[in-house]
């Protein structure tokens, strides 16, 4: 179609109407005058005669008639136009305000036409454009590479097709922001099919593609992210079959995602695994929702990891779970380091205690030494050191006997069944440490090294506790004397009286038989002079358990002895006794001297009585220095006593052992034994029957009165 | 009449043998009493009529506690390991002047004691002892 046409027809309806002026006016002035013409044109105000205006009407219509043929003749070809230009009105005006850009071009490419879409898209308006290439409304870039493109028209035209294109295509504004288009071209051509024109659609889809881009990208990531982390990521159907895993649960089974997906995800997995894992998942179905746990598992290649695992229910549209999303971060590494510096931070919390506690050890007055295990010390603290004056420096990393070379190592066999056994061990000991007594409630235990010794001084409250024991003993012990006393003092006191009355009862006033009466007598008198004896000895004893009021003196013994061989002078010729006496080691002694006489007398009385007849009596006096005592003592080869049977008779009132052709009255030894322990002393006995006795009496050497 | 008994008297005290053995006659006219100042002699005696004539073992021995060498519990210690058959027929009566408690309590643990009786003897106690 030709678009000038309209024009052309304008032009010649303007003739036209000139012409049937031009043919009015001829008429008119045909007519006669201007007044005529004037009439002519104010037809319808003039009045006239009805024969002249029939007759201008007349003429008029004769005109129009003409004019109406003229313009019949033309109506047809105006018709055509007319639709023409209203389809092309329409037409400019549809495509003007289209959404999307539209450019017209003639069949050379150079545009014809550009809507208003184009018109924003490209900053030029139609005007400056008509007859313009395309280029100069539009340049097209490759959106990845950048590079310049031809606009799809030029191919359409080209090659007579429609191309629509896939890809987008970039412009570049004016600021070199890109824009992003969605275009498509196409030929138009005429009936011939031939192209007279081309015409390019195009649409800015800058908003959309960034979006895209933008989600593409985001996708991009977050798969990166799924794939490049540490954890395993998947999500199992209802069933446990995996319906999506990442990159790093492909390593752990070293199967692929194809050999995965659709799958049992426990499979894969050693059975105790797999039933924790079962587990993990029910629980989450049940509980319908995220739950972190803390795994034990073991991977298919058969390692221990350790997995903290964050399980949750995906839900569908109307809420319902169809999946379970599963994030497992293996913290086998982590926990190890976490384990690693809690255990650094507990050996530093150790090593501060141990050097509190070394400093402790150091310090405290307990004796506190080491070993290790080949019984080397190791440590000794400064108690230690002051104890054994020793230095530690001298003792560490040296055995028990190089430390102590003149002792026998102590406690060496419990140091030994402490290191075997592995437990430790608490005793109290008593020992001697180069001539110190001591006491110590010795703890051994043991240690990594070895063992540790601590002993703690208990020889004060030991001594005390001694003291307090022996007096307790020297208590009962006299206590029981004085017991025994009474008995014995009531049974010879009884002893006479039972005789006299006996003998009473005998005693008969009207028996014929004066020797029996006499002889009743006689034994009556003597009992009585028995009771009286008894109450004398009686009245010796308590004398002699008091010595409270005796005063100590300087005694020598010959010359106690000599008194006392005076005495029993008769009894030594008798006995024909050798008396041998050795007093050059002690000589002299500060004690009391009454106690002195009657001891040694005691003693010297019993050897000479209890003589074995067939053997010469010998007798051997001897003092010597014994620790803090003196020992008196006085061996016979007398009869001797059955100590084994006796011994705890020897010393008793009124206790004897030979019958009644010996006299004595058993109070010679109890008074020894009285005497000798009120002075703080004591007396042992050593006795075989038949060979003889040795009395040693230990007198306490008083150094001075 | 009571048949004679034969009895047996250990003390070291001579007096109270005398005594004691005389009560013995007074009291009743058909007996015979021995009597042994140490109680070696009269264990050595009794073991002699066991391996000789058991017709002589005494029916009582009146035995003494307090005694030099051997005492009367040592004697009881030897005494009870004799036959027992022979000492079931003896009775033995323990002898002391004394009062002490303790005699008494360590008499209680020889069951072979059949008395306990305080010196000095009386016909009385005698009576008691030889009716049982």
């Amino acid at each position: 179609m030709n678009k000038k046409l309209s024009a052309n027809q304008l032009w010649q309806l303007v003739i036209i109407i000139l012409l049937s002026l031009f043919f009015g006016f001829v008429l008119g002035i045909f007519l006669g005058s201007w007044k005529g013409f004037a009439s002519f044109i104010n037809f319808p105000v003039i009045k006239l005669s009805s024969g002249a205006y029939m007759l201008i009407l007349f003429r008029y219509c004769i005109l129009c008639l003409l004019l109406y043929i003229v313009y019949k003749l033309r109506i047809k070809r105006k018709k055509t136009e007319e639709d023409l230009h209203v389809s092309q009105e329409l037409f400019s005006n549809t495509l003007l305000n289209l959404n999307e850009g539209v450019i017209v071009t003639d069949k050379y490419a150079n545009i014809s036409f550009m809507n208003k879409a184009a018109e924003q898209l490209s900053f030029k308006t139609i005007n400056e454009s008509i007859g313009k290439p395309i280029e100069f409304a539009f340049e097209l870039y490759n959106p990845i590479t950048h590079e310049k493109v031809e606009n799809p028209v030029i191919e359409a035209i080209k090659y007579n097709k429609a191309i629509s294109l896939t890809n987008h295509t970039a412009i570049f504004n004016q600021d070199n922001s890109i824009q992003y288009i969605s275009d498509s071209a196409a030929p138009i051509h005429n009936d011939h099919n031939e192209v007279i024109a081309g015409v390019w659609i195009f649409r800015d889809v800058t908003i959309q593609t960034v979006n895209q881009q933008k989600l593409e990208e985001s996708e991009r990531l977050l798969k990166d992210i799924i794939d490049n982390t540490n954890s395993a990521i998947y999500i199992k159907d209802l069933e446990g079959r995996y319906i999506m895993i990442n990159r790093q649960l492909e390593k752990i089974f070293n199967f692929s995602n194809q050999e995965l997906i659709g799958k049992d995800s426990y499979k894969n997995y050693p059975e105790e695994s797999a039933a924790l894992l079962r587990e993990a998942d029910k629980n989450v179905i049940r509980e319908n929702k995220l739950i972190t746990t803390e795994q034990l598992i073991q991977h298919p290649d058969g390692s221990y990891h350790t997995y903290q695992m964050t399980k949750f229910p995906l839900h569908d549209k109307e809420g319902n779970i169809y999946s379970i999303c599963g994030v497992s971060t293996d913290i086998t590494e982590s926990k190890k380091n976490i384990e690693m510096k809690e255990k650094l931070a507990m050996q530093e919390v150790l090593l501060k205690s141990e050097i509190k506690y070394s400093e402790l050890t150091e310090n405290m007055p307990n004796l506190f030494f080491s070993f290790d295990k080949s019984l080397r010390y190791t440590s000794v603290n400064k108690a230690a050191e002051k104890f054994a004056e020793k230095k530690a420096e001298d003792a560490i990393g040296k055995t028990i006997t190089e430390v102590f070379p003149r002792r026998e190592p102590q406690f060496q066999a419990e140091y030994i069944e402490v290191l075997k056994t592995g437990n430790a061990k608490e005793f109290i000991s008593e020992f001697n440490f180069y001539g110190k007594k001591c006491a110590y409630i010795v703890n051994i235990y043991p240690t990594e090294a070895g063992i540790s010794v601590l002993m703690t001084d208990i020889t004060q409250q030991r001594l005390a506790e001694k003291e307090t024991l022996e007096l307790v003993n020297l208590m009962q012990r006299k206590n029981n004397d004085l017991q025994q006393f009474a008995y014995i003092v009531s049974h010879n006191l009884r002893s006479p009286i039972a005789k006299i009355l006996g003998l009473a009862d005998l005693f008969d006033v009207n028996s014929s038989d004066i020797n029996s009466n006499k002889l009743i007598i006689d034994l009556i008198s003597t009992e009585i002079r028995n009771l009286d004896n008894v109450i004398k000895d009686m009245n010796t004893i308590i004398t002699a358990s008091d010595s409270e009021n005796e005063s100590k003196e300087l005694v020598n013994f010959d010359s106690e002895l000599v008194l006392i061989k005076l005495v029993l002078e008769n009894e030594i010729k008798e006995s024909n006794a050798i008396i041998i006496s050795d007093f050059t080691k002690a000589p002299e002694i500060i004690t009391i001297k009454t106690y002195l006489y009657s001891i040694l007398y005691n003693l010297l009385s019993n050897a000479i009585k209890f003589r074995q007849d067939t053997i010469q009596l010998e007798i051997n006096i001897q003092t010597s220095n014994i620790e803090n005592f003196i020992c008196l003592k006085v061996s016979d080869n007398g009869k001797g006593i059955d100590t084994n049977k006796n011994s705890e008779k020897v010393f008793g009132l009124y206790k004897r052992f030979h019958g009644e052709n010996i006299p004595g009255k058993g109070i010679g030894l109890n008074l020894v034994k009285t005497q000798i322990e009120s002075l703080g002393g004591k007396v042992e006995l050593q006795s075989k029957p038949n060979e003889g006795t040795i009395f040693k009496v230990y007198f306490p050497n008083n150094k001075t009165l | 009449m009571i048949s004679a008994k034969k009895v047996f008297l250990i003390d070291d005290d001579k007096v109270f043998n005398f005594i004691n053995s005389k009560i013995m006659v007074k009291t009743l006219a058909s007996i015979d009493v021995i009597t042994y100042e140490f109680a070696q002699l009269a264990l050595d005696d009794l073991k002699k009529i066991i391996d000789t004539n058991l017709d002589e073992f005494p029916e009582y021995i009146f035995l003494d506690i307090n005694m030099p060498e051997m005492d009367g519990w040592e004697f009881l210690d030897e005494y009870i390991n004799l036959p027992e058959s022979v000492i079931a027929k003896c009775k033995i009566i323990m002898l002391t002047s004394s009062i002490d408690p303790k005699d008494i309590e360590k008499s209680s643990t020889y069951p072979i004691v059949s008395d306990f009786i305080s010196k000095p003897l009386t016909s009385e106690g005698l009576l008691k002892i030889f009716a049982d």
